[in-house]
């Protein structure tokens, strides 16, 4: 078939063309021999599955007895509070159960910031006490900083009168 | 195939089993239960299943019906379902093999006489051979081929409603049918060509 209307004309035969283009299909099958003799197939194809199709099978009563029992089951367990697992489940979804869970997740962080500022601040006390070690007795009017008697002070480096240095005047600074 | 039923009517039953009615609910699954029953037959093939698969159509019907949000489009959201516990059930089994629409092999599928058809003996051994070359044609079929040939063919609906069922596009769903269908009528040519 040179025309490529199969999909066309498949529709128009399974009668799911729109009814603006089934004109168009019924004409082009009168004047195409090869779509004509591509319809008829199909036609003549219909036909013998509709004459071997076998009757409609009819499901057992067996089915919905049980779906019935089923759905009469369902409804019990859903008057009596459902099952175990349900009820399991649903005192996890008690509305007080997340307050208290929320409650208890706040007073948690709380407790680890508490420590955690506690030994924060033993750290820094400690750190102090060893920058104590390095504490420098030295006579007044003496800057401890110099070196080798030279008048360059290495700390003294903005302020030409010293005034503001911590390490000049009356000997030490920590 | 279709129930005898107005689309109000049905809406109606539709939001009163929604509603928790279960004489509403089984009103649907009078109406419905035979074409869903036949339409998975069609896809799987095999008795016993098909019970099962049935019942565990309606019964997620029954759970999930609060959750059908447009109760015009029950019929289509049904067979969704069916269609899902079918393709659920092919992927966990994985009994059946996938085999391509040009492959001649054909596995062997258990066949349903028709009691009731009023043929003569000799045109019935036709027939139902016939029925048997089609059966195993369909579960030849991949199961996206098979799905919208019983639907179109066996089960006439519309391409739109197909669509529907199916979720893919016009186009696919007609070059599936287009497909499926050469596969199932070339199964049939060689079958007649071999009789004779």
């Amino acid at each position: 078939m040179s025309c490529k209307r199969e999909f066309d004309i498949l529709a128009f035969l399974d009668g799911s063309l729109p009814e603006s283009r089934s004109s168009g299909v019924q004409a082009h099958l009168e004047s195409c021999p090869d779509c004509a003799a591509f319809h008829e197939e199909q036609v003549a194809f219909n036909d013998l599955l509709t004459a071997v199709e076998p009757q409609p099978l009819t499901p057992p009563d067996e089915i919905w007895s049980r779906i019935e029992a089923s759905i009469i089951e369902s409804q019990s367990e859903e008057r009596a509070g459902g099952t175990f697992l349900d009820r399991f489940v649903d005192f996890f979804r008690m509305p007080q159960l997340g307050y208290g869970f929320a409650a208890g997740l706040l007073l948690m962080i709380t407790g680890i910031v508490a420590v955690h500022t506690q030994q924060s601040s033993q750290v820094v006390n400690q750190t102090l006490a060893e920058l104590d070690r390095f504490s420098i007795e030295a006579p007044a009017g003496e800057n401890p900083f110099l070196i080798n008697g030279s008048d360059e002070n290495p700390f003294f480096i903005f302020e030409e009168d010293g005034e503001g240095n911590p390490f000049r005047v009356g000997g030490v600074k920590k | 195939m279709s129930a005898e039923i107005s689309d109000k009517e049905l809406e109606e039953l539709v939001v009163r089993a929604q509603q928790g009615s279960v004489a509403d609910f089984q009103r649907l699954y009078t109406l419905y239960s035979r074409p869903i029953y036949n339409f998975i037959w069609r896809l799987i093939n095999s008795p016993s299943e098909v019970e099962d698969l049935t019942q565990e159509t309606f019964m997620k019907v029954y759970s999930e019906l609060p959750n059908l949000r447009e109760p015009s489009q029950f019929k289509y959201w049904l067979y969704r379902i069916a269609r899902n516990e079918v393709y659920q059930l092919l992927r966990r089994t994985k009994r059946k093999p996938e085999v391509s629409i040009d492959n001649e092999e054909m596995p062997f599928v258990e066949f349903v006489p028709d009691e009731n058809s009023g043929l003569d003996p000799e045109e019935r051994i036709l027939s139902d051979e016939l029925n048997q070359v089609i059966n195993k044609a369909l579960m030849s079929l991949k199961p996206k081929y098979r799905d919208v040939f019983v639907l179109a063919v066996i089960e006439k609906m519309s391409y739109e409603e197909i669509t529907n069922i199916v979720g893919r596009s016009l186009l696919s769903v007609k070059t599936d049918i287009y497909r499926a269908r050469l596969a199932v009528k070339e199964a049939v040519n060689n079958y007649m060509q071999g009789r004779r």
